[in-house]
């Protein structure tokens, strides 16, 4: 079953605003309640400032699946930036090297159920997330 | 380019920031120093900021509160938050941001919370604190003929209404 796939590429700062809104719609749709729709949009938000923030550019892509019958949400956020040199001290959170307060990626992390991180010293960076309805 | 004006009021002594959609960062950033000059300026005895028309809460946002929310002590006005909707409550969890605001239910408890209303008196004070001033009888006779005009322009015009109203 073919769901509908949103790509959001990002690359400025009305890109964050514009990924947030479509991945709240499409949370909507997928029958999210409005917790779950606030977590999604949440972290789609914390990715996408972290692409402008660490890679300039980069795409974030929102899809419905299913599995076993149940509807969730994946947010893919991939760019070619600098990647992440200490991946063990950002997912333990407090700890950033962009002057913030180092939250997002951990906090990603505890708002979505599934969370996947792919990343190379000066290769880029792929993170895949699901939240499940 | 966008533009985002935020209209901010004071409004019993308090100044009242709402936040009506998500902003990009730099319509944010301006809402902060707007505040820190309309705070200064104003000498308004806190801030209110209301997040009822907004969805999501990010990370960002959080620490734009957040540092508003010191900056605005430093001045010597207090924040209060208000209007935060239960997903973005549940999300400030998992994101283990910190406000370091009070928090309100609504921009009216806000208010309240800043200045209660038993402390707050408005305008009438003024007038109260003529008459204890003023305990010459020239100024009463003035207020009381004043009271007569009033009196007669309210009998003079009650006639014409009620022929119009016939």
């Amino acid at each position: 079953m073919r769901h509908k796939e949103k790509r959001v590429s990002i690359k400025n700062e009305i890109d964050i605003v514009e990924a947030v809104f479509e991945s709240k719609t499409l949370a909507e749709t997928a029958g999210f309640s409005l917790t779950a729709q606030c977590a999604v949009s949440t972290a789609v938000s914390e990715l996408a400032r972290n692409i402008f923030k660490y890679a300039v550019k980069g795409v974030i892509i929102l899809r419905i699946i299913e599995k076993d019958g149940n509807i969730g949400m994946e947010v893919v956020a991939e760019d070619n930036g600098p990647g992440i040199e200490n991946l063990n001290l950002v997912m333990k959170g407090n700890y950033s090297t962009g002057g913030s307060l180092g939250l997002g990626i951990s906090g990603v992390k505890r708002l979505m159920d599934e969370f996947s991180i792919d990343t190379k010293k000066r290769q880029g960076l792929r993170i895949i997330t699901r939240k499940w309805a | 380019m966008l533009l985002h004006k935020t209209t901010m009021y004071i409004t019993r002594e308090c100044l009242v920031v709402p936040i009506q959609a998500e902003l990009p960062d730099d319509a944010l950033l301006q809402i902060q120093i707007d505040i820190l000059e309309k705070v200064n300026a104003s000498s308004v005895r806190g801030v209110v900021i209301d997040f009822s028309g907004v969805n999501i809460l990010d990370s960002f946002l959080g620490r734009m509160v957040s540092d508003t929310t010191k900056m605005t002590q430093l001045l010597g006005a207090e924040t209060v938050v208000t209007g935060l909707n239960p997903g973005i409550v549940a999300s400030f969890i998992d994101l283990g941001v910190d406000l370091n605001a009070r928090i309100a239910f609504n921009l009216d408890q806000g208010i309240n919370l800043l200045t209660p209303e038993e402390d707050f008196v408005p305008d009438i004070e003024e007038e109260g604190d003529e008459e204890e001033n003023s305990c010459d009888s020239e100024d009463y006779n003035e207020e009381e003929s004043l009271k007569d005009d009033y009196e007669e322009s309210t009998t003079n015009y009650e006639p014409p209404t009620t022929n119009y109203e016939l």
